[in-house]
């Protein structure tokens, strides 16, 4: 039997056969064009996770040869070892970066939330709104850094200068350990329009007709919002609530720029840790060890979040 | 329903809308109104909102006083390097992982999910010894050069896309004898410009914002890039709150600007690859 191709004839090979060197040529085609990704994987991340895990049990100033000592580095984080004393920041840095996360990420959800209902609303001028919502995170963080860097300022800054109008005292937002971090959630929330669109876009795929049901029923508002609205959201919102965590955990130049850890390390999350202890002080092996024990919290606080929320998460069919 | 009740709800409604407007929109107000202040008027109390005078000269003092432009220049070095890369390294990946199939593919996939995901302090140390070793520490080559190794992000939102176009459109070129390639530039990415500015927009705000990149490889400042530099300038000139304010006003522009030009491909890209998913 012959096939033509293009006018030649060519003899016809066997199904599986044809199948076997389709599939190869595929394979080949698929492997290169994923060469580049490829090779900063194996660059990248399986060398960097490999290397930074044997780092961890080492002391490297990256000039002097490494030196192999053990769990030291570990051990180092919560008692004196032979060689160190206990690092005296740790458990202070541990405390304020969860701190952090259980102020912002909360305040950050319900902000995200409310916007997202109230311009769901079917109101006029709503796409005004959703710019002046969104244009904060738009901005380039060190604008924004900087911007409240002045807002906080004691004495003629925004946040004063408000107060004053309020007939409230004047307070140090940012050398106050009591509410340096309420700052930094204030500052946070401002940029609060990113998530409130992602929730809009999941509001509005809501159907209808669950709400025109239970009007029916004669459900108000707030019976909707908690019975149909918040389930139906729920993906959306466990997606947003796990990123929001990871990102908080790994907040860094917000608390290098504006405060530099302080007042008293309650600015002086894990990963200022690890910078410091990499990059000023040289410590690649201690740093190295921190950033293990800080991914691991991170793993296991998002696995936890994720297994407590699973049995509320609602995942409707898709229609 | 009562139409008094409709109303009062839509009442209610514009309300809390102006009133978080309001409060969204201070912060700006405020940094505008002190980016035009002479000193004088920035270290009043209680401070005038509308200047007297708008003190214009406090953006031409601030580009000058620290080489702004040079760090412009260093920034969409970078910038211009990443959204190149990425748009080849990604696009290439994105449409590997869509459309052809070969035994390892859900693995190698769930490990660009699993690196999107990752927490990147871990690396950064070991990444750093590895451009150390190759010498380029203190270059821009360690902002640039990953971007063409592929953004897992990117290749993720670009696979998604790649999954929602018919497999007509490519069989029928098929048939007509094109080649892989062809399909891809000349078929494809025209059908994905909106997930193509929506890539360019993330990576473009990703460069023009990063810090902590910058400040771990860069030391020589005539390589700054912008967010290095106006940290600098704020070390420098702290205290003229004016000039940082004018100085912040004109950093956080670009972004600004390409979100105003490009918003309605960015929400349709982003709908498509995300939510919808």
């Amino acid at each position: 039997m012959m096939i033509t191709t293009a006018g030649k004839p060519v003899p016809a090979k066997p199904l599986k056969a044809r199948k076997g060197r389709m599939q190869r040529k595929e394979t080949v085609a698929f492997y290169i064009l994923i060469s580049p990704w490829l090779l900063g994987i194996l660059v990248f991340f399986v060398f960097g996770v490999g290397f930074s895990l044997v780092l961890s049990f080492m002391q490297w100033d990256l000039l002097h040869p490494m030196k192999f000592i053990g769990i030291d580095n570990f051990v180092r984080m919560f008692a004196d070892t032979e060689r160190y004393f206990r690092d005296p920041v740790f458990f202070k840095s541990l405390g304020v970066t969860f701190l952090w996360v259980l102020l912002s990420v909360p305040a950050n959800l319900i902000v995200e939330l409310f916007l997202a209902v109230l311009m769901n609303q079917k109101l006029k001028g709503i796409p005004f709104y959703r710019t002046v919502y969104y244009l904060p995170s738009v901005c380039s963080a060190i604008s924004v850094n900087m911007l409240w860097l002045w807002i906080f300022n004691y004495d003629y800054g925004l946040g004063n200068t408000l107060l004053s109008y309020l007939g409230l005292p004047a307070i140090h937002w940012l050398t106050d350990a009591k509410y340096v971090l309420v700052s930094f959630t204030a500052m946070s929330v401002w940029g609060a329009g990113n998530g409130a669109l992602i929730f809009l876009a999941g509001l509005k795929g809501i159907s209808n007709e669950l709400y025109e049901a239970a009007d029916i029923d004669g459900a108000n508002s707030v019976r909707k919002f908690f019975k149909i609205t918040l389930p139906m959201l729920s993906p959306v919102i466990l997606f947003n609530v796990v990123d929001a965590v990871s990102n908080a955990f790994q907040t860094f130049s917000t608390s290098f720029i504006m405060t530099s850890g302080g007042p008293d390390n309650m600015t002086n999350f894990i990963s200022l840790l690890i910078y410091n202890n990499a990059f000023v002080s040289r410590n690649m092996g201690y740093a190295s060890a921190l950033s293990w024990v800080s991914l691991v919290i991170i793993v296991a606080f998002t696995y936890s979040i994720y297994k407590s929320a699973a049995k509320n998460i609602y995942y409707s069919v898709e229609g | 329903m009562a139409k008094g009740k409709n109303i009062a709800f839509d009442v209610f409604g514009y309300f809390l809308l102006a009133v978080f407007a309001i409060v969204f929109v201070i912060p700006f107000v405020w940094m505008i109104s002190s980016s035009l202040k002479a000193d004088y008027e920035i270290f009043t109390f209680p401070p005038k909102w509308i200047p007297n005078v708008f003190h214009w000269e406090n953006y031409a003092n601030a580009l000058t006083a620290f080489p702004f432009f040079l760090y412009v220049k260093n920034t969409l070095y970078v910038v211009l390097g990443n959204i190149v890369g990425t748009l080849i390294s990604s696009t290439m990946a994105g449409y590997a992982f869509a459309r052809l199939k070969t035994p390892l593919k859900n693995f190698w996939f769930s490990i660009v999910i699993l690196t999107m995901f990752f927490p990147g302090a871990v690396l950064r140390i070991p990444n750093y010894v590895t451009w150390n070793f190759l010498g380029l520490v203190d270059t821009l080559w360690p902002l640039i050069l990953p971007a063409w190794m592929g953004s897992a992000f990117n290749i993720f939102l670009l696979r998604q896309f790649f999954t929602t176009i018919p497999m007509e459109i490519e069989e029928s070129a098929r048939i007509e004898g094109a080649s892989r390639f062809y399909i891809i530039v000349r078929i494809m990415v025209p059908l994905i410009v909106p997930v193509i500015i929506t890539v360019v927009i993330f990576t473009f705000r990703n460069c023009w914002n990063d810090f902590e990149t910058p400040l771990i490889y860069l030391n020589n400042r005539s390589l700054y890039t912008v967010s290095l530099g106006l940290n600098v300038f704020k070390s420098k000139y702290g205290v003229k709150w004016s000039n940082l304010m004018a100085a912040s006003v004109v950093v956080a522009l670009p972004s600004v600007l390409l979100y105003a030009f490009l918003q309605k491909y960015f929400t349709e890209g982003l709908l498509i690859g995300g939510v919808k998913g």
